[in-house]
């Protein structure tokens, strides 16, 4: 990413109501080079979001004036500026609620701050090339290389074998690389709708997946899980 | 009511006027077989064949029956065997002493065949009572609740009275609810017998503890406990059309006291449990206080500590100074974070509002997402990691099962010397999967491994501990939440400590068709 700073450089919105958390992550955006706006609470940030038109929105779930779900709601009916949502543990149908209702992604509360920058760059790099937006051609990430033109996958320039549903899966993601995809929309995607419940299928899936792409089990390099919610494809390794 | 012995277990009561019939039958057998005996051996003396016939029906019959027959027998004697025949006339003085020792005689000998007959009769039912009541404490003594001991008399009582049965019971504010209807598909109580169930709870002690049919075929019956509290009240609706209806009250209330002393019993045990649990909770709530006390504090101790040094010296501090100052901080609000975590988990844990959210998970996930959590604790160690081949899905709640073994980790980190060996190991055993995690820290004497999953024990060492180790028992309850268990064993060649959990595992779910490699 580019630091230097630029007339150019990206516009975060952040709406959270806590003022401590406020003021770390204006410091640490802004020595990442980016313009930080923020709000104290909903009806603000949705006022900041519109006349100030942010690259990236970072949006605490818990507001004072309404729920964090129905700023984003809202947002969503005019505006498609990638949200990052802040949530807290042991809400994983929150989670999946806000992806569902069009977040990009999510840090949980306490978050280290590494974590929360690899999202938001990946959220930022997406807006970037979101002008041009096609689906992906091939995608490579640490000796990985899916070719979706000629449907191959290699690995360290190896031919791996997949079958059409494995392949079907690993695509999906690459698809959405670096951005968790959701259980359900996996099942759905690749199953159908009547199995968007049969989490097993994809529990066995990713694990063949993992076996061929040669990645560890506990911690994987590719693909990783993010329990009780979905899967990521992580490409920069 | 009369006496205990004519009512009962269908009573012939009902029955009396064939008792007469039997007896005039016996007679006219009796007379035919006198009259019989007269003609092939004439001058016999047939009176006793008379009264033999009057002991037959003494013994079949009732006491009047008894005394019918002789009178029948005096006539039959009187018409055919004395002089003048055929008349009710007695001409010879020695057939007049002999009628006369006749009367005495059969009454005598009628009344005792009849007492004896009586006698037998009561203790034969007295016999069919005790078996009966027998029968009813071996169903309910295998009862657990109140609402299972009522099942179980329903279920004996429902074929032997041909009765359907309701069970109102009375809750601690002394309120009837229907608790039992037997069979299922009876009818509900009419209004009017709720009120009267009502009445018949809340009368006076000294009232019998039965209400007498007011509705035919409807009986209501109080159970109370030694102490007069009300328990329940049993109502009785038998079909009226049936014609066994006739039940002796002194059988249903020994079947009633039967049922009120079960219950109370039932009662009494699990006020006791009660009283128990609130003492545990109590304990619990104590613990976690000076859990919270003693937990939370010190990580906060060594934030504040670093952070007003850090503002404090700022310029006087090495960069490396600086840096460890930091990193400590952030150290220890991770841990902060993770006793957070638990004890959310721990209230939620002991007090029923924890459900658990199972799904299919793979080990390695749950394993992968621990280890991860406790990344800057595990870096000081050698961490090994190795799962069998073979293992299945687990079908549990991964976020519980995670704490847990970070818990497990976190316990292992905290007292290993640094550099040590941390290892992880999953296998399979028959339907139960082992995970291992073992460490080379000082080990666990073998009296404390039981007492180290114990909430009070390791909170009741306080300050002298480093942490409370609230963690162990948290783990324990997790994963007896899933019904497993966590056991502390000897580490690798006697050093250290292994932690083992065990799991049951689930039948594998179908997996979908992927034959198109």
């Amino acid at each position: 990413m580019n630091k230097t700073p630029n007339s150019l450089q990206p516009k975060i919105l952040v709406i959270d109501d806590e003022p401590q958390i406020l003021r770390f992550l204006r410091i640490s955006l802004r020595s990442e080079g980016y313009d930080v706006i923020d709000a104290m609470d909903g009806g603000e940030g949705l006022r900041l979001a519109a006349l100030e038109s942010p690259d990236v929105i970072v949006l605490d779930l818990g507001l004072p004036d309404m729920d964090g779900l129905c700023v984003l709601q809202e947002l969503r009916q005019w505006s498609a500026t990638p949200v990052l949502v802040l949530s807290v543990r042991s809400s994983e149908q929150e989670k999946v609620k806000a992806l569902d209702l069009g977040a990009n992604d999510y840090v949980t509360k306490p978050f280290g701050i590494k974590e929360f920058m690899a999202r938001l760059r990946v959220l930022i790099r997406d807006k970037a090339q979101g002008q041009h937006k096609q689906p992906r051609q091939l995608f490579s990430s640490a000796g990985l290389i899916i070719d979706f033109v000629k449907r191959i996958v290699t690995l360290e320039g190896e031919p791996v074998h997949l079958s059409r549903k494995e392949y079907a899966l690993l695509g999906l993601l690459a698809q959405h690389a670096d951005h968790v995809v959701t259980q359900q929309y996996l099942l759905n995607e690749i199953w159908g709708p009547t199995h968007s419940e049969d989490s097993h299928y994809l529990r066995i899936f990713i694990a063949r997946l993992r076996q061929k792409l040669g990645d560890d089990p506990t911690q994987p390099r590719f693909i990783q899980t993010e329990q009780g919610v979905g899967y990521r494809l992580v490409s920069e390794a | 009511m009369g006496t205990h012995l004519e009512s009962g277990f269908r009573s012939n009561r009902p029955h009396s006027w064939y008792n007469y019939f039997a007896a005039t039958a016996i007679m006219t057998v009796a007379m035919l077989a006198a009259l019989t005996i007269d003609q092939l051996l004439p001058r016999t003396n047939v009176l006793p064949v008379l009264l033999v016939g009057v002991l037959i029906a003494a013994v079949r019959t009732s006491f009047g029956a008894s005394l019918w027959s002789s009178l029948l027998g005096l006539l039959i004697y009187n018409y055919f065997f004395t002089e003048p025949y055929h008349t009710f006339v007695i001409a010879h003085r020695d057939d007049l002493v002999t009628v006369a020792f006749f009367v005495l005689l059969s009454s005598v000998t009628g009344n005792l065949a009849t007492r004896l007959r009586l006698q037998m009769l009561a203790l034969r039912e007295s016999k069919a009572r005790i078996e009966d009541l027998l029968g009813l404490s071996r169903d309910i003594a295998g009862a657990a609740g109140e609402l299972d001991i009522m099942q179980a008399a329903a279920r004996f009582l429902h074929p032997r009275m041909n009765a359907m049965i309701y069970c109102l019971q009375s809750n601690e504010a002394g309120h009837l609810h229907q608790a039992l209807t037997y069979p299922q598909q009876a009818p509900p109580l009419d209004e009017q017998t709720l009120r009267r169930a009502n009445a018949v709870s809340t009368a006076s002690k000294l009232d019998a503890s039965t209400q007498q049919e007011a509705v035919p075929g409807l009986q209501l019956y109080r159970l109370a406990s030694a102490e007069g509290e009300i328990l329940a009240v049993i109502v009785f609706r038998q079909d009226v059309t049936s014609h066994d209806l006739t039940w002796s009250e002194a059988q249903i209330r020994g079947y009633c006291q039967l049922i009120s002393q079960a219950l109370e019993r039932a009662r009494l045990s699990s006020r006791l449990e009660t009283a128990r649990l609130d003492a545990e909770t109590e304990r619990l709530r104590s613990a976690l206080l000076s859990s919270v006390s003693h937990d939370l504090k010190t990580p906060l101790a060594t934030m504040i500590g670093s952070t007003s040094s850090l503002l404090q010296y700022h310029d006087r501090l090495t960069p490396e100074d600086r840096q460890a100052l930091l990193e400590g901080t952030l150290q220890e609000a991770e841990r902060l974070h993770r006793y957070i975590d638990n004890l959310l988990d721990m209230t939620r844990l002991g007090y029923g509002t924890l459900k658990l959210e199972r799904d299919w998970v793979t080990l390695n996930d749950i394993v992968g997402s621990a280890t991860h959590r406790l990344q800057s604790v595990l870096s000081k160690f050698e961490l090994i990691v190795t799962m069998a081949d073979d293992i299945p899905l687990l079908f549990v709640h991964a976020a519980l099962i995670e704490q847990a073994i970070v818990n497990i980790l976190e316990n292992a980190a905290r007292f290993a010397p640094e550099g040590s060996t941390l290892t992880i190991e999953a296998s399979i055993q028959e339907q139960t999967l082992s995970l291992d995690i073992t460490d080379e820290g000082p080990g666990i004497p073998e009296a404390e491994r039981k007492l180290v999953f114990n909430t009070f024990y390791s909170a009741a060492k306080g300050d002298r501990q480093k942490g409370t180790g609230l963690g162990l028992a948290i783990c324990h309850g997790m994963i007896g939440a899933h019904g497993g268990r966590v056991e502390a064993l000897d580490g690798r060649h006697g050093i250290g400590t292994t932690f083992r959990i065990s799991l049951p595992l689930h039948n594998q779910p179908l997996l979908p068709d992927d034959s198109d490699e």
